[in-house]
């Protein structure tokens, strides 16, 4: 070893060839960092404060606020065992479908709307209080952590303690602890990543059982990150970025021998990517154990994925030849939805009755019977066996209401307005149709499913094996439709039309439902059958399944809001009022309303500014090639855990940006909890740099914050306000708090 | 050290030349680096890396570091190069004029060979030779792309004595007095002269001999470039600029190697890469991607040369600062001004009315011969039937059409539209509080009288009505006025709706109607901005607070909800056939342009129209200059293509690289010559590490870069 020649600065060595950064851990660091009897003090503080500010009146009000009604549902679906479709994975619902049935829970709550009762009537409790107490509890140990986080990153016990109480008092991040909903812990997931990446770089040896210990918590928490929440994934990237930086560092630390470098990049990929899938996958394992029957999501799974549902066997029995005179239902293969029309006429166009894709079943508005182009009379196809063959001709007819499917070749559809689309309708009935060659498509097979074992489905029509167009035989435009949804009169479903050489995808169809009485129960007729459904194809189904619904979360809701007025506290959310509600004894005026406390906002923007500017010209400074910058430890860890965090604040918020669906104020918390700590990280360096300077900031931000939070605590916890007051918070003219509750 | 070898025989081949040689400006890739730099750069000058060591010797007691290097510097030098024999004095000859001159020979063989096979307007050519004969017929046209390759193309029909005649319709025949030969083969010399200019950009790069036989011999047998400068089209040239850029740029590396960026010849070549930026980003936008290129490793330079400055002696300030002007005016001002000519060019030779008519703002419009403008009484009043145009960024006119909204209010949709068309039409209408209504029929004069009655009859309360009170009020700021669509009747108005694209925004919509609207939503407040002057002496002293055509700016504000009728530059989807977006804007900028308006074409037979012809004031270049990129801009974006659509022409960016599809260039009936668009398998198997700049707009376009012929 090279005595360090004085010149280098702090934490470089110099080597044979060169000098480089030294990846041990300074003692003068570690002193810092370690947790002393003041801390302890403060973390008993802060769990007493939790308790108070986070537990407080828990069970107001008792009625169902805001998403709660959407866990609540699931619960009740998970309850019954009926398969369902949602946007986030399973594990948080699991969580409290779990502690629901520990406190005996018996399924019978309905969760109908927000602000239906909890506890309406004896047979129809749902024990609220302790799932919420599960939220609330994910809240408080968020609190604690900060403080552990904020003490690892170097920061004294008084600005770890700041804080944290700011996480503490912060009134949206209060607000949704309170409630039974995902974010809490959520964020709880993310401080636990945010620990455990600190933890490890206090580690100078890398493979030390501590070491190791800390890389599976991070793993571990990453897992269960992404099985509450998909957006997970931008803490994993985070993470994954700052392990880049720790992996490039070691690389040009000549102490650390190449070997123990590609352990070190093995030991992570094991415990931040297997294990995390490994979680990801057997929480999804458990939630198909859970849900073995069909249900309300049922409709938009492929055949195969519902044959392995609990009540499914007829899918099973039915014959897979398709007659002429077979009732079936027509699946989009592209969207899982059912060709639909129902009884209501479109308000554009022709004005005649609507044809759409309908992604719930059974209904009998789904069905269709396949017929000649001839006149056919009722039940006249019904009395022979006659297969359909690829090139056929046929007609569509719509059952519950007696009408043919038909393109008007002069009008477009209501949606799609270009010269080469036309409309699709259902008109006209048996009577009337003779030999109209707008009433007729021409059946085109294309090709079959995977699991077909032979080629007949490529010759004549089967059931859930063959894929195919509809040709329209008059114009030759081709049958397809899109996940573009029809306005209100069309209730929101995919609009279906006929287009002069589309591209393929959308055009594709397949018979999931046939039924002919000649054949049905007669077992000479071969029968539809599954294979078994590997649990890999039936994960990358559900998959795209919940993206598909992911990206069609695009009407417009009341208070959602765009990802650039989310950090300026423009406008909250109305999560509960039971105003005009009939109370019961005792029941005060409550109004729960999302805000986010205005001081501690505001605050850390300002932060997030200057640190980003800081940051930039530090950049510029170490990009210099010709010198070392001479700076002291401290800034140094002052500079890394504001990347960090700055990284943090920016991998949760700006992606939004980019996202097409409906986005909400909550969807900024994770981001926030990462301001709240750079604001910490940066009151550090202030009072280590202008102690005077720093203690004013604490204070002043400290008054600030705690005076947002006591102006606003009625609506955070739903207590008892007056009028005046009520409108005497409205600091803005766009918060639309509702007075009237009061 | 048989690589160092390897390159100074390079070094040899290229470089006899030059009087004095030394290796050490060579990047010195082959030594163990003896850098205690952590930096992110790797390119330094060797100068640079001995100034390092020097410097860092003196703080650490290291010497081996020097002594390795003086020991490497030692060997460098001591490898001497042979004294020019008279066989490298021919070979200096064979590599520097006779090869490349036999290259461009074979690839000028290559691409002239049978270009007047086909005699039919192929691709592509449909639009550019149309583009080109209307400089011819000095008539206005608006296009996507920058004028410089359609103002070549104009020139090579002027040459060819193109008459301008044929409107080049795509897949008919040439005439017979249009010497379209010529005009390909004007075009085809771009394509031949990427051969030379690839071929000495490989010897600068330090190739091999074969190695650049290779690279000209690719480049010259490359199909897709090869085809592509057969015809009358923007491809070849922008390939030779955006070839030239590249072959600048190894330039001003080298001289950045060698310190001589601040010399004549450095100067020189800085003003040479100014040039070809400008010409490549002058003929289409795509040329911007190999600015970028340039743009990032002059950066990368400057960014060196203030670490220079600021840590060590080997810059001085000044020297520093001449660096930074002489980057300013060759690289960005020498191209703008380039791209900005060519637009003045367009400007000054596009002096009669034409196509393009319908896109440009008013005043351009009014400079050209032949416009189509209603000027019209000078000051407009209540009554008027005018059409408005926007000064956003789409400068389109506002329009109507019976057709709803899909969302939102559902009620008629309001869009600017590109042509002149009657559903432009409004009447302006007093508000309702003043209980007059002055809607005139401009189809027949005895409607109107009708009207006036039926005013009378339809509100008995309301006073005898003085004619001139009811037809000849003016205008002025600050008064509010309804706008009446003519044709369908309906009134502008705006609600608390959000817009269908620019969603923070609020609707516009065109409802009810005259006789039974009363809500402030669809009465507007003028507030006039800004007039430009006529030139003509008569017109000198127009009252600022009316509203003048043509000549007055004025803004619109909802009475109700204070937000102005603004334009976005979004197009609508389909359902409003890719119009442009109106919405109603919170606009606290008063020179928010989006939501600046002017009155084009005015009518009013009760108001007497001027005696003297007006002159309208001349548009000033760069307003125009700047609405008309906007304008390229917007309808660049709505050219997005519908999914659902089978386009056989189109393919996906992936498809490119692996030829994984081609391109009919042309009818494929029996009787026709056929062109079939697809890159030369053999070359794009050796290339395909490389990483070819595609760029796809209005269709299909492949461009093969030669630039990462390094990779070989």
């Amino acid at each position: 070893m090279i005595e360090k020649p004085p010149s280098l600065p702090p934490g470089y060595k110099q080597g044979k060839w060169r000098s480089y950064l030294s990846t041990q851990i300074s003692p003068q660091l570690l002193q810092q960092t370690l947790i002393t009897s003041t801390d302890r003090f403060f973390i008993i503080l802060l769990t007493c404060l939790g308790f108070i500010i986070r537990l407080a009146k828990l069970w107001l009000p008792a009625r169902i606020v805001f998403d709660e009604v959407h866990i609540g549902t699931f619960l009740r679906f998970y309850f019954r065992g009926e398969f369902f479709i949602d946007v986030h994975p399973p594990l948080m619902k699991l969580i409290y479908f779990w502690i629901a049935l520990l406190f005996d829970w018996n399924g019978n709550m309905e969760f109908s709307k927000i602000g239906q009762l909890y506890h309406a009537d004896p047979d129809h409790e749902f024990p609220y209080v302790m799932l919420r107490l599960f939220s609330a509890s994910c809240g408080i140990l968020t609190v604690l952590l900060t403080y552990l986080i904020l003490r690892y990153s170097a920061c004294r016990s008084s600005v770890a303690f700041f804080g944290a109480g700011l996480v503490l008092i912060e009134n949206s991040l209060i607000t949704h602890s309170r409630l039974i909903l995902l974010d809490s812990p959520f964020l709880l997931c993310i401080a636990l990543v945010v620990f455990g990446m600190k933890r490890l770089q206090l580690q100078s040896n890398p493979f030390s059982i501590k070491g190791i210990k800390f890389l599976v918590v991070i793993g571990w928490a990453l897992g269960l990150l992404t099985s509450i929440k998909l957006v997970g994934l931008f803490t994993i990237a985070w993470c994954g970025i700052l392990t880049i930086q720790q992996i490039w560092r070691q690389l040009g630390d000549l102490d650390i021998k190449v070997s123990t470098w590609f352990g070190q990049i093995f030991a992570r990929l094991l415990c931040l990517v297997v294990l995390p899938i490994t979680i990801y996958l057997s929480i999804f394992m458990v939630h198909f154990e859970t849900l073995p029957f069909s249900g309300e999501g049922s409709g938009i799974m492929s055949p195969i994925f519902k044959s392995g549902l609990g009540d499914y066997e007829y899918l099973t029995n039915q014959p897979i030849d398709v007659s002429y005179g077979s009732t079936v239902t027509l699946k989009h293969l592209g969207t899982e939805a059912y060709l639909h029309s129902h009884n209501f006429t479109y308000w554009s166009g022709t004005g005649e009755q609507q044809v759409s894709l309908y992604e719930f079943m059974p209904d009998d508005n789904n069905e269709w019977i396949l017929e000649t182009r001839n006149k056919n009379r009722e039940g006249q196809l019904q009395k022979k066996f006659r297969p359909i063959k690829d090139g056929d001709t046929i007609r569509l007819f719509h059952k519950s209401t007696g009408k043919y499917l038909h393109v008007n070749n002069e009008v477009r559809p209501p949606m799609s307005d270009h010269d080469y689309t036309k409309e699709v309708s259902c008109n006209s009935n048996r009577e009337e149709l003779l030999g109209n060659i707008n009433y007729e498509f021409k059946v085109r097979i294309v090709s079959k499913t995977y699991y077909s074992d032979n080629e007949l489905p490529l010759r004549k029509l089967q059931a859930t094996r063959s894929i195919f167009q509809l040709i329209h035989a008059d114009s030759k435009c081709i049958l397809m439709s899109h996940p573009v949804r029809l306005p209100d009169w069309g209730f929101g479903q995919f609009e279906v039309l006929c287009v002069d050489e589309p591209t393929i995808p959308n055009t594709l169809w397949y018979i999931e439902e046939n039924h002919h009485p000649l054949i049905d129960d007669d077992k000479n007729y071969a029968r539809v059958k599954f294979p078994q459904y590997n649990f890999f194809r039936k994960l990358w189904e559900l998959h795209k399944t919940m993206f598909r619904i992911n990206s069609s979360f695009t009407t417009h809701h009341r208070y959602s809001s765009k990802p650039e007025t989310w950090p300026f506290v423009l406008r909250g959310i109305n999560y509960f009022s039971n105003e005009g509600m009939t109370k019961y004894i005792n029941e005060d005026p409550s109004h729960i309303y999302l805000l986010g406390n205005g001081a501690i906002y505001y605050t850390a923007n300002l932060i997030i500014l200057i640190t980003f500017i800081k940051l930039s010209f530090y950049m510029f400074k170490h990009l210099n090639p010709f010198t070392i910058p001479y700076e002291s430890l401290s800034i140094s860890s002052y500079y890394q855990n504001s990347f960090e965090y700055l990284l943090g604040w920016a991998f949760h918020y700006i992606p939004f940006f980019y996202m097409n669906r409906e986005l909400f104020l909550h969807h900024y918390l994770p981001a926030l909890f990462f301001s709240i700590l750079l604001t910490a990280q940066f009151i550090e360096y202030q009072l280590s740099k202008r102690r005077q300077w720093g203690i004013f900031l604490i204070i002043i931000i400290s008054i600030s914050a705690l005076y947002c939070f006591w102006s606003f605590m009625p609506i955070i916890y739903g207590l008892n306000w007056t009028k005046s007051q009520c409108n005497h918070a409205k600091w803005l003219s766009s918060w639309d708090i509702d007075c009237m509750t009061y | 050290m048989t690589i160092l070898d390897k390159k100074i025989k390079v070094f040899t081949a290229e470089s006899t030349k030059k009087s004095k040689y030394h290796p050490n400006t060579d990047k010195l890739s082959v030594s163990p680096e003896p850098s205690s730099n952590q930096s992110a750069f790797s390119n330094h000058p060797y100068s640079q890396l001995k100034h390092r060591t020097i410097k860092n010797s003196k703080s650490s007691s290291h010497i081996s570091i020097n002594d390795e290097l003086d020991e490497l510097i030692s060997k460098t030098s001591n490898l001497s190069i042979s004294n020019p024999s008279k066989w490298s004095n021919i070979s200096y000859w064979l590599v520097n004029y006779i090869n490349p001159l036999f290259l461009t020979a074979l690839s000028a063989a290559v691409r002239l060979y049978h270009i007047d096979y086909s005699n039919s307007v192929v691709w592509d050519e449909a639009h550019f030779g149309k583009f080109g004969g209307y400089y011819l017929n000095r008539e206005f046209y608006f296009d996507v792309h920058p004028p410089l390759g359609k103002l070549l193309i104009g020139l090579s029909e002027y040459l060819a004595n193109f008459n301008g005649d044929f409107d080049f319709k795509s897949g008919a025949k040439f005439p017979e007095d249009c010497n379209f030969i010529f005009m390909r083969a004007f075009n085809c010399i771009f394509g031949i002269l990427c051969t030379p200019v690839a071929y000495y950009l490989s010897l600068n790069l330090g190739f091999s001999n074969l190695t650049t036989w290779f690279l000209s011999l690719s480049v010259i047998f490359e199909m897709l470039s090869l085809t592509l400068s057969k015809f009358i089209l923007l491809d070849s040239m922008l390939l030779f600029f955006t070839v030239t850029c590249y072959f600048c740029l190894i330039k001003l590396h080298k001289l950045r190697i060698s310190n001589n960026l601040l010399s004549l010849n450095g100067i020189k070549w800085l003003t040479l890469t100014g040039i070809s930026i400008g010409c490549v980003c002058s003929v289409k936008w795509v040329g911007l991607f190999i600015t970028l290129l340039i743009g990032y490793y002059i950066i990368y330079d400057l960014l060196l040369k203030t670490y220079q400055l600021i840590s060590t002696d080997d810059q001085s300030l000044s020297n520093y600062l001449l660096h930074w002007i002489s980057r300013i005016i060759t690289l960005i001002l020498i191209p703008f001004c380039i791209y900005a000519l060519c637009f003045k060019i367009h400007f000054s030779v596009l002096t009669h009315s034409g196509t393009g008519d319908g896109s440009v703002s008013t005043l351009l419009q009014a400079s050209l011969e032949g416009h189509s403008i209603d000027f019209g009484p000078r000051s407009v009043g209540y009554g008027s039937l005018i059409t408005m145009r926007s000064q956003g960024l789409s400068p389109n006119l506002i329009h109507s059409h019976e057709h709803n909204y899909p969302q939102g209010s559902r009620q008629q949709q309001i869009t600017t539209y590109g042509f002149k068309d009657e559903n432009n039409d409004f009447l302006i209408e007093f508000p309702f509080d003043r209980g007059l209504l002055a809607s005139l029929d401009y189809e027949d004069d005895s409607n109107r009288n009708n009207n006036t009655n039926n005013t009378n009859n339809t509100n008995i309360t309301r006073e005898i009505i003085n004619h001139d009170e009811l037809f000849r009020t003016l205008v002025k700021d600050g008064d509010v006025i309804r706008l009446v669509h003519r044709m369908t009747g309906c009134l502008i108005r705006t609600h608390p709706i959000s817009a269908p694209i620019a969603t923070n925004h609020f609707e516009v919509s065109c409802f009810g109607d005259i006789e039974n609207s009363n809500e402030y939503k669809d009465e507007w407040i003028i507030e006039v901005k800004f007039q430009d002057k006529s030139p003509s002496p008569h017109f000198q002293s127009e009252d600022i607070n009316e509203i003048h055509p043509i000549s007055t700016n004025f803004r619109l504000k909802n009475k109700q909800l204070g937000c102005y009728l603004a334009t976005t530059g979004y197009s609508y989807p389909g359902w409003g056939f890719q119009q442009g977006e109106v919405v109603c804007k919170h606009s606290i900028i008063a020179h928010d342009k989006s939501t600046w308006w002017n009155i084009e074409d005015h009518i009013n037979k009760e108001l007497e129209s001027p005696k003297e012809t007006y002159i309208p004031p001349p548009p000033k270049f760069w307003k125009e200059f700047l609405l008309l990129n906007y304008g390229m801009m917007a309808s660049n974006n709505a050219l997005i293509p519908d999914p659902d659509k089978f386009d056989k022409l189109s393919s996906e960016w992936w498809e490119w690289p692996i030829l994984h599809t081609g391109l009919r260039m042309c009818g494929w009936t029996t009787d026709e010559i056929k062109f079939f668009l697809i890159g030369n398998p053999f070359f794009f198997l050796f290339t395909r590490q490389s990483e070819p700049l595609n760029i796809k707009d209005n269709g299909f376009y492949l461009i093969y870069l030669i630039h990462h012929g390094m990779n070989f």
